[in-house]
């Protein structure tokens, strides 16, 4: 049996198109519908246009350093809009301390460290998504 | 990273070894000794920061996309770690150029198949094309180690080829770093404690 049409989609956004293209590739093996965005504020559009309020909406993967808007700047404008209870992980290439917790304090579900591979993925998202 | 005096140079140089990499906006040279790895210099000239990373592809990725295998994870994490790097110290991505080194046909079999140095190259030119990062210098291929020397501020490269039997404890420290890739898990995960009114 497969649960594909039952899962909820993943919202990835990442500034790097290789980085981009491997979560897609994990999630989408995994089952799950994937949206992706290369900036934050090119994510908080498509959020604004994503049908039904975000009931659709599973999770949101989210890297840190990204130019215009970081990760966790962009984590804080996703809690001010009706996503803020969508559960969002931050990708970070080494531990972070002064970023993890401003993500914290941003609201952040959790954080992963690359490279991780897709069981480590996907059952990351298996546990949040909502 | 080791700071060493380079007796060639006739100064001081960081040294990356197989999994390291650098980078700098000052006038710092990273040097790093090559034989079946890869080194993938960043630069930026508009900020002049410059970097270099040194790796190794573990497994091969066969007929797949590199980006579909755990062995291309661990390639794009070398990457991101030094265009990270670049990134913390002034660089902007839209004026990176990158140069490619290395990728010899120097280990003895069957520690790496015949197939490694090639996949290598394969990877990081196919890595940089994806993020569009113009490659604008590369000497690879070949049998023969290379030091590579990267003056940071200026992207300036100095390579020296070495044959392979001169570059005596090359074969153990790359079987070694290939050996502790392979062995080598994912990253890790930390899952904060759900607030309470979330």
């Amino acid at each position: 049996m497969t649960a594909t049409t039952t899962k909820k989609a993943v919202l990835i956004v990442d500034d790097s198109a290789t980085m981009r293209a491997s979560l897609e590739f994990m999630l989408r093996e995994g089952g799950y519908p994937v949206l992706v965005a290369e900036s934050g504020p090119k994510a908080l559009k498509l959020l604004e246009e994503f049908p039904a309020g975000g009931g659709g909406l599973g999770m949101i993967i989210t890297d840190v350093n990204m130019p215009e808007m970081d990760g966790i700047a962009f984590v804080r404008e996703v809690k001010h809009t009706t996503f803020r209870f969508t559960p969002i992980i931050v990708l970070t290439t080494e531990s972070e301390a002064e970023k993890k917790n401003r993500g914290r304090e941003a609201g952040v579900s959790g954080w992963m460290i690359k490279p991780f591979g897709p069981q480590e993925l996907l059952a990351v998202v298996a546990k949040l998504s909502s | 990273m080791n700071e060493v005096y380079d007796a060639n140079l006739m100064r001081r140089v960081l040294t990356l070894l197989p999994g390291e990499y650098g980078a700098s906006g000052e006038e710092q040279v990273f040097s790093t000794l090559l034989g079946s790895c890869i080194a993938v210099v960043i630069f930026d000239a508009t900020n002049r920061v410059g970097g270099m990373n040194h790796f190794m592809l573990p497994l091969a990725a066969r007929d797949r996309k590199f980006y579909q295998t755990e062995t291309g994870l661990y390639g794009m994490n070398a990457m991101e770690l030094v265009i990270n790097a670049v990134l913390k110290r002034g660089g902007e991505r839209r004026h990176f150029v990158a140069k490619m080194f290395g990728g010899g046909s120097v280990l003895r079999q069957p520690v790496v198949g015949s197939e490694v140095p090639a996949q290598n190259i394969r990877f990081a030119e196919e890595y940089l094309a994806a993020e569009g990062i113009p490659l604008v210098a590369r000497n690879v291929g070949g049998a023969f180690a290379r030091k590579v020397y990267l003056f940071a501020r200026s992207g300036r490269v100095l390579l020296r080829r070495i044959a392979a039997d001169r570059a005596t404890d090359l074969h153990e420290r790359e079987a070694a770093y290939l050996k502790a890739a392979r062995e080598r898990g994912g990253g890790g995960f930390t899952l904060f404690e759900r607030r309470s009114g979330e």
